[in-house]
């Protein structure tokens, strides 16, 4: 049973260069109890997909998000302000890519998690603090008495996204959005925040959409991958599937670009290996996003945008030389 | 620390011994401050071109030199000048600020006769267009980019830049003169023998427009900081973070964002209380408002030094008091050092 069914969402902001499709005619469901991974280069469209689920994009005359997004009966997109606050942080919560800023300085912790709690449960400071306490214990922070009365700066960014997942946690969402939840901690830290959302996911049995742009952690953590490449979707298949054999061209570029051991004198800091750079959302080519990165090109490419092909079941690949490709 | 009373702390949330810690900090560097004002104002006011015995004798026309040294002996100024600076310390000490020959009374009582008004209309300029500025600002940031946010700006910006004597001149013109809705000036209307809230009223009256001169321009600059200060968290990630606890927006701006917004703006108010007394002067001046301002501006010309040097140390006072509620107002808001 799907927890979210998101249906043709598209997001286009209004800049000065021209009118910006970040988010292009993106489809997909999380299922209840399952972990949805949306890979991607920077750019390709992942935190605004996700920040359009929570509407919380910028509000301005030159955000434009179309389609639906379902949320059991729910179409979270026309959805009343005053509701869709009763949704975010309740039903669905998110953690972000940046612990170091996104806490409130000048409040306490235990107050930053309260208030979450406070909000949508009808229950006394003296029970939202007790659990405030609990979640802090949850999230494996050592002396979780002391550290609800401590303000941010005391806590390292480790720390400071335990706090997060803590505070998104507060209210038992059905599904938790973790944008590059780990992006900006250290390696060893990473793997303990990964870890602990793995477990917390499975003991609270929710959904999660994990996004990253590290292929090489989701093979642990998520049951199904989607791909993203300039705000479209173009692979989305079981986990396994992916990583063993991937059907889009870029979904290999972005296997080839996994870290691996490399040859004395190349620089160490270069990821990626697929040549180029996504090109400019606002000036999109005619025919295929990759085209003008990918060695599989064709003139077709250059001329036709793919429409998403079944590659096999339950398996999608938006590519004209998919299906030929992959089996 | 035993447990009992290191519980008891965790209760009051520790803000007490910060706030304290704050107060005597400030006292402390107060000190040096008033000190400081103590010798150069005594000195300064010396250096003002003029004899006070000639403006003294002024009145009485045709004054001999006898009757000159007499006076001159009265006030003191015949002895050697650190004798006087010396005298006038200890006078101080004693909260004795001496005559006030221009106006045959005790200065600390002339003072506290004009201290009020001043104190009024300061509290509640300064109060209502903080109040206001901090309203308004935040309900720019409220209705970003839509036509409420668009007039906050250009207003405030409109009336930042007018200088505020013409803001005065042209309420006196336009509420005074032609509309004949309030009084031109003074603090109540002379012999109408009102008492109680009638009374209040009147002086109510009566301070509309000095208090709205004054006022104006410091709502001008309240709101534009306010207003600068909370669009530049609108999109922070702390903010966001708050909307995805799914709080109200109004929770997000006056919780979340607002106590940021307010700490620059406590700061600037700090900055700005050194140099209000110039500009009370002025407005006292503009609409016979008889407060400190007015005073100041008298004494000076008139070269009462007494008066003179206990208005300028009692503003410093009044000024360091200010500073003092600034800073344990941002200790407040601020309360990352509490813990210890
Ligand atoms: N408010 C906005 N106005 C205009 N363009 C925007 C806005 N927010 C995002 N974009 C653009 O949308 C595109 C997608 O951005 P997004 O943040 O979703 O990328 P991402 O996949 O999350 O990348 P990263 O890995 O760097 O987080 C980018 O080109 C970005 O410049
Ligand atoms: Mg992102």
């Amino acid at each position: 049973m799907a927890v979210l069914k998101v249906e043709d969402l598209s997001v286009q902001f209004r800049t000065a260069q021209g009118v910006v499709r970040a988010v292009d005619r993106v489809s997909f469901e999380i299922r209840a109890g399952e972990t949805l991974a949306v890979v991607g280069e920077s750019g390709s469209g992942k935190s605004v997909t996700a920040l359009a689920i929570m509407r919380l994009l910028p509000r301005h005359g030159s955000t434009r998000v179309s389609g639906r997004v379902m949320l059991g009966e729910r179409d979270l997109v026309g959805l009343a302000d005053a509701e869709m606050q009763r949704v975010r942080g309740n039903q669905i919560s998110m953690v972000f890519q940046e612990p170091m800023t996104s806490l409130n300085p000048l409040m306490r912790i235990g107050e930053q998690i309260e208030e979450g709690i406070r909000r949508h449960q009808n229950v006394s400071a003296a029970v939202s603090r007790r659990r405030a306490v609990e979640l802090l214990d949850q999230v494996r922070i050592a002396d979780p008495h002391r550290r609800v009365d401590e303000f941010p700066h005391t806590l390292s960014g480790g720390m400071r996204q335990r706090v997060m997942i803590a505070m998104a946690l507060a209210c038992e969402p059905k599904l938790l959005i973790a944008d590059e939840p780990t992006t900006a901690l250290d390696v060893t830290v990473q793997a303990q925040i990964l870890e602990l959302l793995a477990t917390l996911r499975k003991t609270m049995n929710m959904s999660m959409l994990l996004i990253t742009h590290d292929l090489s952690i989701v093979a642990d953590t998520a049951e199904r991958t989607l791909v993203m490449y300039a705000g479209r979707i173009v692979e989305a298949a079981a986990t396994g599937e992916i990583l063993a054999r991937p059907a889009h061209p870029y979904t290999r570029g972005l296997l080839g670009s996994l870290p691996k051991p490399r040859a004395a004198g190349r620089s160490r800091d270069r990821l990626t290996e697929i040549p180029g750079a996504v090109p400019p959302l606002h000036a999109l080519p005619a025919g295929c996003s990759f085209a003008e990165r990918c060695q599989r090109a064709d003139a077709v490419c250059r001329t036709d945008r793919p429409e998403a092909r079944t590659v096999t079941h339950d398996r999608l690949a938006v590519c004209h030389f998919a299906v030929a490709e992959a089996i | 620390m035993d447990a009992s009373s290191s519980q008891a702390v965790r209760v009051r949330r520790k803000t007490t011994p910060w706030a304290f810690q704050v107060a005597v900090n400030r006292l402390k560097q107060a000190i040096p401050t008033i000190a400081c004002v103590l010798v150069v104002n005594f000195f300064l006011v010396r250096l003002i071109p003029g004899d006070p015995v000639d403006a003294f004798v002024a009145k009485a026309q045709g004054a001999d030199q006898a009757f000159k040294d007499h006076i001159r002996h009265e006030m003191g100024l015949d002895e050697p000048i650190w004798v006087q600076f010396g005298i006038y310390l200890s006078k101080v000490a004693h909260l004795d600020f001496g005559w006030s020959f221009q106006n045959s009374a005790p200065v600390l009582d002339v003072i506290l006769l004009r201290l009020w008004p001043t104190v009024l209309l300061l509290v509640f300029s300064i109060g209502v267009s903080l109040l206001g500025g901090v309203f308004l600002g935040v309900t720019a940031a409220r209705y970003s980019q839509t036509w409420k946010d668009r007039t906050i700006a250009f207003m405030s910006m409109v009336l930042y830049a007018m200088p505020a004597f013409w803001i005065g001149l042209s309420l006196i013109v336009v509420f005074s003169v032609k509309l004949r809705l309030l009084p031109v000036g003074g603090f109540d209307t002379v012999g109408s023998g009102k008492t109680g809230i009638a009374y209040a009223l009147d002086v109510g009256r009566h301070m509309t427009l000095p208090a709205l001169t004054l006022g104006l321009f410091y709502l001008a600059v309240y709101t534009r900081l306010v207003r600068a200060s909370m669009f530049e968290l609108l999109d922070s990630d702390f903010v966001r973070t708050a909307r995805a606890k799914g709080l109200s927006e109004r929770t997000v701006l006056w919780r979340h964002m607002l106590p940021h917004a307010l700490l620059p703006l406590l700061t600037l108010v700090g900055v700005q209380l050194g140099s209000l007394l110039s500009g009370v002067i002025v407005i006292e001046t503009v609409f016979s408002w008889p407060g400190l301002g007015r005073l100041t501006f008298q004494a000076a010309l008139q070269r009462d030094y007494n008066v003179l040097l206990a208005i300028l140390l009692m503003s410093t006072v009044l000024v360091v008091c200010a500073n003092l509620i600034v800073d344990l107002l941002s200790a407040w808001i601020d309360r990352r050092m509490d813990v210890n």
